[in-house]
Formats: C-alpha cells, sequence, structure tokens
C-alpha cells in the first residue's frame, strides 16, 4: 500500500509553500505608526505556515519580497468557542468552517506535533530574506507535502475569493 | 458549449439532488472565526520609521523565463 506522508522535515534558506515557521515574530504597527519618528509596534509570536506559491519563492529568481503567512493554532491552544469541540473540529475536517483548515499531527522523530488548525483569517507578511534567514536557524524545519499542501491552498483560495450576495435568489 | 440536452440535463436535477445540495451549502459556517487569538509571548518595540521613498517593483525578467503563467 502506497503511504502518503504528511509532513517531512527540510533544512536550508530555501522556502516553499506549506513550510512551517514556529515561534516566528509579527510586527503590528500602532495605529499612530504612519507617519515618521518614534512609533511603537507590537510583536507577537506565531506558529505561521507559507502560502505564497513556491515558484515566487525560488532563490535568486524571487517575484515576492514578502511571503504570505497563516497563523497556525494547536488543537490544545483552542481552549473556547467551536473549534474547542469535537463537533467543532470535525466541521473543520469536512471542510465546513472556510475559514479554518485542519492539519494532522506530526508523528516525526524529534518533531511531533499535534493535530492544528490553520487560521485563514489571520494572514501576515514577512520578508522574504527575514524569513531564510530565520530558516538557518530554525534547522529542521516542517514541510507539509502533496497533497495535502494543495488542499491547504485549494482551501485559502476557496475562503479569500468567497463572494457575499447582498439579494439572494428567491425560488417561489 | 454546452449542448441543448446537456443544458437540460443540468437543469432537471431531482429533487433529491437539490435537497441534498442545499442542506450541505446550509452546514458551511462562513463566518466562524476565532475572537481572540490564543495567548502567545508578545511585547511592544520602540521603531523609528525613515521615509526612503516609494518601493518599486520587482522587475519582470522574460529572458529568465519568467512568466504570468506561473
Amino acid at each position: 500500500m502506497q503511504v502518503y506522508p504528511w509532513y517531512a522535515t527540510t533544512e536550508g534558506d530555501e522556502i516553499e509553500q506549506g513550510d512551517f515557521f514556529e515561534a516566528c515574530p509579527v510586527y503590528i504597527p500602532s495605529a499612530e505608526a504612519t507617519g515618521h519618528g518614534i512609533v511603537d509596534f507590537e510583536w507577537e509570536e506565531r506558529d505561521l505556515v507559507v502560502l505564497s506559491q513556491t515558484c515566487d519563492l525560488v532563490k535568486g529568481r524571487e517575484k515576492v519580497s514578502e511571503v504570505l503567512l497563516c497563523s497556525v493554532w494547536n488543537r490544545s491552544e483552542l481552549t473556547t468557542g467551536h473549534l474547542s469541540t469535537p463537533k467543532g473540529l470535525e466541521d473543520a475536517r469536512r471542510g465546513n468552517l472556510p475559514g479554518f483548515h485542519l492539519l494532522a499531527s506530526c508523528e516525526l522523530p524529534g518533531i511531533k506535533r499535534e493535530l492544528r488548525v490553520v487560521d485563514f483569517r489571520r494572514v501576515y507578511s514577512l520578508p522574504v530574506q527575514f524569513l531564510r534567514r530565520k530558516a538557518l536557524f530554525d534547522q529542521p524545519r516542517l514541510r507539509l507535502l502533496p497533497p495535502y499542501r494543495e488542499h491547504l491552498s485549494q482551501a485559502f483560495a476557496r475562503f479569500f475569493m468567497r463572494v457575499g450576495l447582498p439579494v439572494d435568489i428567491r425560488l417561489d | 458549449m454546452s449542448s441543448p440536452e446537456e443544458v437540460k440535463r443540468e437543469g432537471s436535477q431531482p429533487p433529491s439532488e437539490q435537497a441534498a445540495a442545499s442542506d450541505s451549502d446550509e452546514l458551511l459556517d462562513w463566518d466562524a472565526r476565532l475572537e481572540e487569538a490564543p495567548p502567545r509571548p508578545s511585547g511592544k518595540i520602540k521603531v523609528r520609521l525613515r521615509y526612503r521613498g516609494r518601493g518599486l517593483p520587482i522587475p519582470v525578467d522574460v529572458t529568465n523565463g519568467d512568466s504570468p503563467k506561473t
């Protein structure tokens, strides 16, 4: 029987869609940080997964200067709300909560991770060179493998391209 | 382009299938969201902003195999 592993480990500073950057700082400017001078920025630690296309991130031939990333939460961190319940996780697994995407646990030696939830409403961008540098410190790193990577990407696209109709169609 | 027969087939979905599609659509909760992010280490830093002019787009190198289709 063919085995389709969810994850692999990687080293070096090549970045692909589906790569994880754990305990990565994201920076949020304060509302006043719109001009010059000294301003406050908040930073928050996040586990992130890369959503930018791999072909845009080829080293030396980058087609983007910032990488698009999404927050990833451990199941144990979700202690309130629908996602803290088995029903909520099942809804996420079935794709009934388009703002979220469920990732399987990881059992690779030395890199064990519990079930995780990607939060499509919390997206960030970080400079490519910043992430390449961080990648060199985070070794080995975790990488989501095909077809789970494409499944994640498709789920994000589906959520992002949603269209709400102002007036629905009456059938009577 | 669909032939008239194909169009007719698509439009004449049995009532049971229409109901199933409708039910599954009702299951989607597009508005579900985490009100508050789970607590993680955080902090505040002071940043000095220096204006360096507008950013420029990354030039497209068509001779290097770059194309919009990637």
